[in-house]
């Protein structure tokens, strides 16, 4: 009766774990510069995903900042997760898919003076942030050790 | 245009140069794309084939600088890869290439030909100059019933020339025009190139000169030294300029829609065609008809195909039945003249082809006309041969009379 048990359990688990597809590669090859519109939405024709970046002005900038006209950086690592930043941000954002959204993830700070001019590169095992002359790594956790210059 | 998207060009140069930053990923696709639709730009303004040769140098050079970034741009460039962008840009240099050799081989064609129209031109014009004198020369022997042989032979050269240079003449002209269509055959029109189209038709005078053509053809076609060989040739050339003009003719009605007083030139020219096609068509039947009556020959005149046939059949009908009401001495030589001189010398080689050609004669009624002739033959022959044995039967009696009074003579003396 035990064995019975033991081999029933070993089958339901069996039966409910997800099906992977792996290995996947979700990078893009550049970033995206997007200008929202005026109800604060942004959309890339070319990979065909549109979101809207008034919470993420709210976030950055506060409550009164009007999205309309915004423009923000955008590219998506191997893995899959978004990098969202944009002139005058002090974070790059980190977004993953969720129903019907985009979900913060993580939000990196990158100094405490906002950025003049930030621009994001896929490099090969992380996203390349550019500002100015100044240029640091990040993954999806935030700057890697040893790579802010 | 050209010295414009070089400036620019020089600008997204000095700009790279003077940048120190590191310069992110979407920069150098921006760069690019920027830099590649600036020379996909220059390819098509360009208009020689030595701005085409800069543009490949540049093309070229664009390559090797962003060749360092070729991975990059594989992905980065959407839909083609950075292969497929300089393919697709040099695939527009080629035709851009051809295109323009092919319109600076046709400016030089054209101008070539403007060159022979003219002095072709100016050889119709001595030449029918020189006709209309010898027409009234010939004119004035024909009415003091004097033949002057030689001016008569000058005149016969003069006119073979001047058809033959007329000939060449039409044909020149709807090769200009064609060439200008040629030239002028773009794509896209924009009304700038429409109104250059116009101004390039204008300077080439290419409706008078059609209209001068159509012309000089009608005149020459009532000329009166005009023989059977030269009627044929004129009618010829009528239907090749009428099927020129239906080709060039629609394309400038099209072109003219804008221009009122140029438009109605186009049907006005198709009026004129179709008097000349009318004025060729009677000249045609009025000498085909005199080669019968030069010759003595009373076939009814004719206008068409259909009373051709019917005449010359009711004319050697009418001889058949009649042999024996006709002088002997006339029989065959009625017969000759049609059978050998007019129907085998002239009407079967040379104008019975081009009757058959247009259909206005078959092949059945040519054989029914031959058929009647056999039998009028037949019945000149028969009456030949009696005479033929009667002139033996009285040479036969006048020599038995000759040998018998000989004999009489002789017998005496033995």
């Amino acid at each position: 009766m035990k064995r019975i048990l033991i081999a029933a359990a070993a089958l339901s688990l069996f039966g409910c774990s997800s099906l992977m597809l792996q290995p996947a590669d979700f990078s893009w090859p550049v970033e995206s510069v997007l200008k929202a519109d005026s109800k604060g939405m942004v959309s890339d024709t070319r990979f065909a995903v549109s979101f809207s970046i008034a919470p993420l002005m709210t976030a950055e900038r506060g409550p009164a900042q009007n999205p309309a006209g915004a423009t923000v950086r955008l590219i998506r690592d191997r893995e899959g997760f978004y990098y969202i930043t944009a002139p005058a941000f002090t974070h790059v954002y980190v977004f993953t898919v969720c129903d019907g959204g985009l979900k913060q993830y993580r939000k990196i700070e990158i100094g405490k003076t906002a950025m003049a001019d930030p621009k994001l590169n896929q490099r090969d095992s992380f996203i390349e942030l550019l500002n100015g002359s100044d240029k640091c790594a990040l993954t999806k956790e935030g700057i890697m050790e040893g790579e802010k210059k | 245009m050209k010295h414009v998207l070089m400036i620019i060009a020089a600008g997204f140069l000095f700009v790279r140069v003077a940048a120190a930053v590191p310069q992110s990923d979407s920069e150098i696709k921006k760069d690019f794309e920027t830099r590649y639709s600036v020379l996909m730009k220059s390819v098509e303004a360009a208009s020689t084939l030595d701005e085409i040769k800069k543009v490949k140098a540049d093309i070229d050079a664009l390559e090797k600088e962003f060749a360092q970034h070729k991975a990059f741009l594989d992905k980065a460039l959407y839909p083609d890869d950075f292969a497929k962008s300089f393919e697709t840009l040099r695939g527009r240099v080629t035709y851009s290439e051809e295109k323009t050799a092919a319109v600076e081989a046709q400016t030089k064609k054209v101008g070539e030909l403007e060159t022979e129209v003219k002095s072709l031109t100016e050889q119709v014009d001595k030449l029918s100059n020189e006709n209309a004198a010898i027409l009234v020369q010939i004119h004035f022997l024909e009415s003091e019933r004097v033949k002057d042989r030689k001016k008569i032979e000058q005149l016969q050269g003069l006119v073979s020339k001047l058809q033959k240079n007329i000939a060449d003449r039409d044909n020149m002209i709807f090769n200009i025009a064609d060439s200008l269509f040629l030239q002028f055959d773009k794509p896209t029109m924009t009304p700038a190139d429409e109104k250059q189209k116009m101004i390039a038709f204008e300077k080439n005078n290419i409706l008078s000169s059609v209209k001068r053509a159509i012309d000089d053809n009608v005149t020459f076609l009532k000329s009166t030294t005009l023989s059977g060989e030269d009627v044929i040739k004129l009618k010829d050339e009528q239907k090749k300029f009428d099927g020129h003009w239906k080709g060039v003719g629609s394309k400038l009605a099209a072109m003219y829609l804008t221009s009122k007083e140029k438009a109605q030139q186009v049907p006005l020219i198709d009026s004129m065609i179709a008097d000349w096609s009318r004025h060729a068509e009677k000249a045609f039947w009025k000498t085909l008809n005199e080669e019968f009556t030069h010759h003595n020959l009373a076939v009814q005149p004719f206008t068409d195909g259909e009373t051709f046939y019917q005449n010359v059949t009711r004319f050697i009908d009418n001889q058949t039945n009649n042999v024996d009401n006709i002088r002997d001495d006339l029989r065959y030589a009625i017969y000759s003249s049609f059978a050998d001189t007019v129907w085998g010398a002239r009407i079967a080689p040379i104008w019975l082809p081009l009757l058959k050609k247009d259909g206005v004669i078959t092949e059945n009624r040519v054989s029914d006309i031959k058929a009647r002739m056999d039998i009028w033959k037949g019945k000149v022959k028969a009456s030949n041969y009696i005479i033929y044995i009667l002139l033996v039967g009285v040479i036969v009696i006048i020599t038995l009379v000759v040998f018998a009074r000989m004999n009489k003579v002789k017998v005496p003396e033995a």
